[in-house]
C-alpha cells in the first residue's frame, strides 16, 4: 500500500501537475478540486493499468476511486487482489 | 475563517440579512421575473428558516416545498396533470428492476410526452406545459441517474433520489437540467455556516452577473444592422459573447438556492472568459455538462478505442462527443421549446469548437508525454503566454459565437466584411480593448498561478471577505433604485438595468412584429426568450414564428392557410385564404356590404382569442345591434380581416391589389399608426436582404437612384434614403387612393394610436394632410384608450400590442366612429 501511495504521488506531481510546487498530500482532492482534468485522469489510469497490471472499466474512472492518492491506492489494491 | 472556527451570531445574521436584501433586489429589479424567480427564492428562504428546527425531516420536506411552488405556478387542473406525470416518471425511474424494461418504459413515456408536445392538436395545446416541465426535470437527469444506479454499490435513500429530480430552481430555470447524481447525493450536509456562506455568495454573484448582463445588453450590444467598421464588428461579436453572463448568473443563483437547501453541489462555471486554451474553456464552461458528457460518452468511447493508440482514441472520442453535444443541445431545445432546430450554423459552431478542443487535447496529451520532471517557477513569460492564449480563445469564441447567433451564414459573412472598413479611430479603439483585456487577464493568471505562494493569504480568506464587496454592491443597487424612482438623472440611466426590458433592437423587432426567424440558439442569452415560458407575454413573436411563411415578392411574408395555434389559453386561427378570420366566399353574397381591412399586427389581433379582436367585435356588434341599410335595402356587413403582422403601407398596396376586387369589396379600411418612416426603412432593408423581387416601379427607382445595396446597414440605408421613406409612404397612400377610385371601392383611412405611444399628433397631422391631398376620408380614433395605462392595455410589459381590454376599447371607439360617420360609407345605421 505504501509503495502504491508513494509511486502514485510521484507520478502525479511530476507528470500531471502544471504546478510542481503544489503541496500534494495523500488526501488532496484531485478531480473534484480541478487539480487534474479528464485527459490527465486518463493518463493516470493508463499509468496505473500498466504499472500494476490491472484493468479499469469506464465507469470506474470517477471521483469515487480516483479523487485522492489514498482512494487510488485503495482501489488499485482491491483490483490487484 | 474556516468551518472549525466559532461563528458569531452576528456574522450569521449578516448572511441572513444579505439573503433578505437579495430577495428584495430580486423583487425590485425584477430579476428573472418572467421565470418566477421570486416565488422560488422566497420558498427557499422559508425552507432555510424552518430547517434548523426540523433538520431530521428537512430532506423529506423539500419535495413538499417543490409541490407548493408548483401549485402556486400551475394551479387547479394544471397541477393535477403535472403531479400525475411526475408520479408516473418517478415511478418508472426510481424503483430497482430490470434495466431494459426500465429503459423501454422511459422511452414510451418520452414518446407520449413528445407526441403531446408536437402534435398539432389544440386539445394537447392546453397541456403542453406538462412535457415542457417534465423535459426540464428529467431530460438529462434520468440518464445520469440510471447510469449511476447501474454501477453504484452504495445505499441511496429514496428521498435523495426524489430530491435529485425535484430541484426547486428548475421551476424558475428550465435550462438547469444536469446535475451529477453522485455529486448531488454526496453533497448533502446538515445546516452549517459554510453552507450558508456558500449559498449566499453564489446568489449575490448570480444577481450581480445578471445586472452586468443587463448593462451589456442595453448599452453595449448593438443590432447587427448598426455594424459599420472594424470597431463595430469587434464590439458586436464580443458583447454578444459576453451576454452569456445571463446563463452564468442565473445558474449561479440556482446553485446558491440548491446549496441553501442542503445540497452543496459544485460550481458550474469557472471564469470562462479567461480560459487560456480550448480544452481549458471546455473544462470551465458548464462543468456539469462537460462531466456528464465525459462520464456517459467520452470514457466508454475512449476505453473502446484506446487499443488503437491514445491519439486516435482522444481524437475520435472528442469529435464524437461534440457531435453528441450538438444533438443533445437540440434535444434540450426540443423539450424546452417544442422543436428540434437543425441549422447549418449549429453544425459549424459545434464542428469548429470540437476540432479546436480536439487539437488542444492532443497538444495537452503531447505536453504530458514530454513533460520534464523538474520544478517550474511561474515566470513572467509564462503569464504573458497564458494571457495571449486567453486572448486567442476569447476572440475565437466571440467570432464562433457570432456565427451561432447570426440570423444566417450570409448575414454573418456580411457582418465580418465590415471589418475591412478601418480608420485610425476604429483601430485605436480595438487596440485599447485588447490591451485592457490583456491587463485584466494577466492579473487573473498571476493570481491563479501564485495563489499557493504570494497570494496565499488572499486565496485562503477570499470566501470569507468577498461578502463585503457584495454587501456594498447590494446597498449601491438599492440606492440606485431610489434614484431611479425619483427620476434623478443617473437613476434614469439605470432604468433599463433595473427592470426586465428588451433592448432597442429587440424592442424594434417586437413592435414591427418581425420575429420571423425561427428559434435562435442565443435566445436565452437575451431578454427575448424570457417570456417564451409564458408565451402570452411575447405572443406576437410566438405567432409569427408559427404561422408566418416567407415569400419572395413585395409582401415579404404571409400567413399559412388553415394554420391554428394555441398560445397558452389563446387560440389563433388562419382561414383557408390566409387571413386571421372566419371563412368568406370570394363572391360577395346578396345584400351584403363588404369591407376589407388592410393593416398590420394591431389589426390581426395577436393579443386575443379568435373572435375577440376589435375587427370581429365591430363586425358582430354592427350586425347584431344595428339595422343597416344601403340605398333603402337592409344589408349585412362583412368585415374581412386581411391584416398581417408587420405589414407596412407598401405591402398593403399589394394586399389590396391581390384581394380587393377578387373579394368584391365595397370599402377598404386602411389602418394607420405611427413611426412609419423607420418601419419603411426596415421593410426596404428586408426586401433587399432577402433578395425579394422588387416589382414596384417607384421603389425600384429609389433603390436604383439612391444606390441601395443588400450589404448596406440600417444606418447607411437611412442616410442614403433621406426623405425617401416619407415619399414611399405617401406614394403608397396615393396608389391605394388611385386604385380604389378606379375600382369604385371606398378607401377609408383609420388613424389608430399605438398603445405604447398614444399621443403622436405629428403622425396624425401628416395622415390628415395626406388624406386630404389624395381625397380619401380619415376616421380618427384619437383618445381611444382614454386614461387607461399602457400596462393595462398591452399583452405584456414587453409586448405592447393591445390585449383584450385594448381591443374592446378600440372596437367601441371604431364602432361609434363608423356610426357617427355612416355617410362616408353611404349606409344608414340605426339602433335595432
Amino acid at each position: 500500500m505504501e509503495t502504491i501511495l508513494a509511486e502514485t504521488k510521484t507520478y502525479i506531481s511530476t507528470q500531471l501537475l502544471d504546478d510542481t510546487s503544489f503541496p500534494l498530500e495523500y488526501q488532496t482532492a484531485l478531480i473534484s478540486s480541478g487539480l487534474i482534468d479528464s485527459i490527465s485522469t486518463l493518463k493516470l489510469v493508463d499509468y496505473l493499468e500498466k504499472k500494476y497490471h490491472i484493468e479499469f472499466m469506464p465507469h470506474e474512472v470517477d471521483k469515487d476511486h480516483l479523487d485522492s492518492i489514498e482512494l487510488i491506492a485503495a482501489f488499485v489494491q482491491s483490483k490487484m487482489k | 475563517m474556516n468551518n472549525n472556527q466559532p461563528i458569531s451570531r452576528l456574522h450569521q445574521f449578516l448572511y441572513y440579512f444579505i439573503l433578505f436584501l437579495s430577495g428584495f433586489i430580486i423583487y425590485q429589479f425584477q430579476i428573472e421575473k418572467s421565470f418566477n424567480l421570486l416565488s422560488v427564492y422566497t420558498t427557499v428562504l422559508l425552507f432555510i428558516c424552518i430547517r434548523p428546527f426540523s433538520e431530521k425531516y428537512a430532506k423529506s420536506l423539500l419535495p413538499l416545498f417543490f409541490l407548493a411552488v408548483l401549485f402556486y405556478l400551475y394551479p387547479g387542473m394544471k397541477f393535477l396533470y403535472i403531479i400525475s406525470a411526475l408520479a408516473i416518471l418517478l415511478g418508472i425511474i426510481i424503483p430497482t428492476y430490470n434495466f431494459r424494461i426500465k429503459i423501454s418504459l422511459l422511452l414510451v413515456a418520452g414518446f407520449i410526452l413528445s407526441f403531446i408536445y408536437v402534435f398539432p392538436n389544440t386539445a394537447f395545446e392546453q397541456i403542453r406545459y406538462v412535457p415542457f416541465l417534465m423535459g426540464s426535470l428529467f431530460m438529462f437527469r434520468s440518464i445520469s441517474f440510471i447510469h449511476e444506479m447501474r454501477f453504484t454499490k452504495k445505499e441511496i435513500s429514496t428521498i435523495d433520489k426524489i430530491n435529485y429530480f425535484l430541484l426547486l430552481p428548475n421551476l424558475s430555470m428550465p435550462l438547469f437540467p444536469i446535475v451529477d447524481f453522485k455529486d448531488f447525493v454526496a453533497s448533502y450536509a446538515a445546516p452549517n455556516f459554510r453552507q450558508l456562506r456558500r449559498g449566499t455568495l453564489f446568489i449575490c454573484r448570480g444577481i450581480i452577473q445578471l445586472l452586468v448582463y443587463r448593462f451589456i445588453y442595453h448599452y453595449i450590444v448593438s443590432p447587427i444592422s448598426g455594424v459599420e467598421n472594424i470597431a463595430d464588428v469587434a464590439l458586436y461579436v464580443t458583447s454578444n459573447f459576453l451576454i452569456v453572463l445571463r446563463v452564468i448568473g442565473a445558474f449561479h443563483i440556482c446553485i446558491g438556492l440548491i446549496t441553501l437547501c442542503g445540497y452543496s453541489i459544485p460550481d458550474l462555471f469557472n471564469n470562462i472568459f479567461f480560459a487560456h486554451g480550448f480544452s481549458d474553456l471546455w473544462r470551465r464552461t458548464n462543468i456539469y455538462w462537460k462531466e456528464f458528457i465525459t462520464k456517459i460518452f467520452y470514457f466508454p468511447l475512449y476505453f473502446n478505442l484506446k487499443k488503437r493508440g491514445e491519439y486516435v482514441a482522444i481524437t475520435i472520442s472528442t469529435l464524437i462527443c461534440f457531435a453528441i453535444t450538438w444533438f443533445l443541445h437540440n434535444y434540450q431545445w426540443f423539450w424546452i421549446k417544442g422543436s428540434f432546430p437543425v441549422q447549418i450554423k449549429d453544425l459549424i459552431f459545434w464542428g469548429i469548437f470540437g476540432i479546436l478542443v480536439t487539437m488542444s487535447s492532443l497538444w495537452q496529451q503531447r505536453k504530458l508525454v514530454h513533460k520534464e520532471s523538474h520544478k517550474q517557477e511561474v515566470k513572467n513569460s509564462q503569464l504573458i503566454q497564458l494571457s495571449l492564449g486567453s486572448l486567442l480563445v476569447f476572440v475565437s469564441m466571440s467570432i464562433l459565437w457570432s456565427i451561432w447567433i447570426a440570423p444566417d451564414l450570409h448575414a454573418w459573412i456580411q457582418l465580418l466584411a465590415h471589418a475591412k472598413n478601418i480608420s485610425v479611430r476604429s483601430i485605436g479603439l480595438v487596440g485599447c480593448w485588447i490591451v485592457a483585456y490583456l491587463i485584466v487577464v494577466y492579473m487573473y493568471h498571476s493570481y491563479q498561478k501564485n495563489k499557493n505562494t504570494r497570494y496565499k493569504y488572499i486565496a485562503t480568506h477570499l470566501e470569507s471577505i468577498s461578502i463585503y464587496p457584495y454587501l456594498a454592491v447590494i446597498i449601491a443597487l438599492l440606492l440606485a433604485q431610489v434614484f431611479s424612482q425619483k427620476k434623478i438623472q443617473y437613476g434614469l440611466l439605470l432604468k433599463p438595468i433595473i427592470t426586465e426590458k428588451l433592448n432597442k433592437a429587440d424592442q424594434e423587432n417586437v413592435d414591427n412584429g418581425y420575429y420571423t426567424n425561427l428559434i435562435s440558439t442565443n435566445d436565452y442569452c437575451t431578454q427575448v426568450w424570457s417570456s417564451d415560458l409564458n408565451k402570452d407575454k411575447k405572443r406576437t413573436k410566438y405567432i409569427n414564428q408559427n404561422i408566418t411563411l416567407m415569400t419572395n415578392d413585395m409582401m415579404l411574408c404571409k400567413y399559412i392557410p388553415n394554420k391554428k395555434i394555441a398560445v397558452d389559453n389563446i387560440i389563433y386561427s388562419i382561414n383557408s385564404a390566409g387571413f386571421h378570420d372566419i371563412e368568406y366566399a370570394q363572391n360577395k353574397p346578396l345584400n351584403t356590404y363588404r369591407i376589407i381591412v388592410l393593416g398590420g399586427s394591431y389589426e390581426s389581433g395577436n393579443g386575443v382569442n379568435d373572435n375577440e379582436d376589435f375587427i370581429t367585435l365591430v363586425e358582430n356588434n354592427l350586425n347584431k345591434n344595428y339595422r343597416i341599410e344601403k340605398n333603402g335595402q337592409p344589408v349585412k356587413v362583412e368585415i374581412i380581416n386581411m391584416a398581417i403582422n408587420g405589414y407596412m403601407l407598401l405591402q398593403r398596396v399589394y394586399q389590396y391589389k391581390k384581394y380587393a376586387t377578387l373579394y368584391e369589396a365595397d370599402a377598404a379600411l386602411l389602418f394607420l399608426h405611427s413611426n412609419y418612416n423607420q418601419r419603411m426603412i426596415n421593410y426596404v432593408a428586408r426586401l433587399l436582404y432577402n433578395n425579394n423581387s422588387v416589382e414596384d416601379p417607384y421603389l425600384s427607382a429609389i433603390i436604383k437612384n439612391k444606390q441601395l445595396k443588400k450589404s448596406d446597414t440600417e444606418a447607411t440605408l437611412k442616410s442614403k434614403m433621406g426623405f425617401a421613406p416619407d415619399s414611399l409612404n405617401a406614394y403608397s397612400l396615393r396608389s391605394l387612393a388611385t386604385m380604389s377610385k378606379q375600382d369604385s371601392i371606398l378607401l377609408v383611412g383609420v388613424f389608430l394610436p399605438a398603445v405604447k405611444d398614444p399621443i403622436n399628433s405629428s403622425d396624425l397631422q401628416n395622415f390628415m394632410q395626406l388624406s386630404k391631398q389624395y381625397q380619401f376620408p380619415l376616421l380618427n380614433l384619437e383618445n381611444v384608450y382614454g386614461d387607461k395605462k399602457k400596462k393595462d392595455l398591452s399583452i405584456s410589459e414587453i409586448d405592447f400590442h393591445p390585449n383584450k381590454v385594448g381591443n374592446d376599447l378600440i372596437a367601441k371607439k371604431l364602432e361609434e366612429t363608423i356610426i357617427l360617420q355612416q355617410d362616408i360609407f353611404n349606409l344608414s345605421i340605426t339602433k335595432k
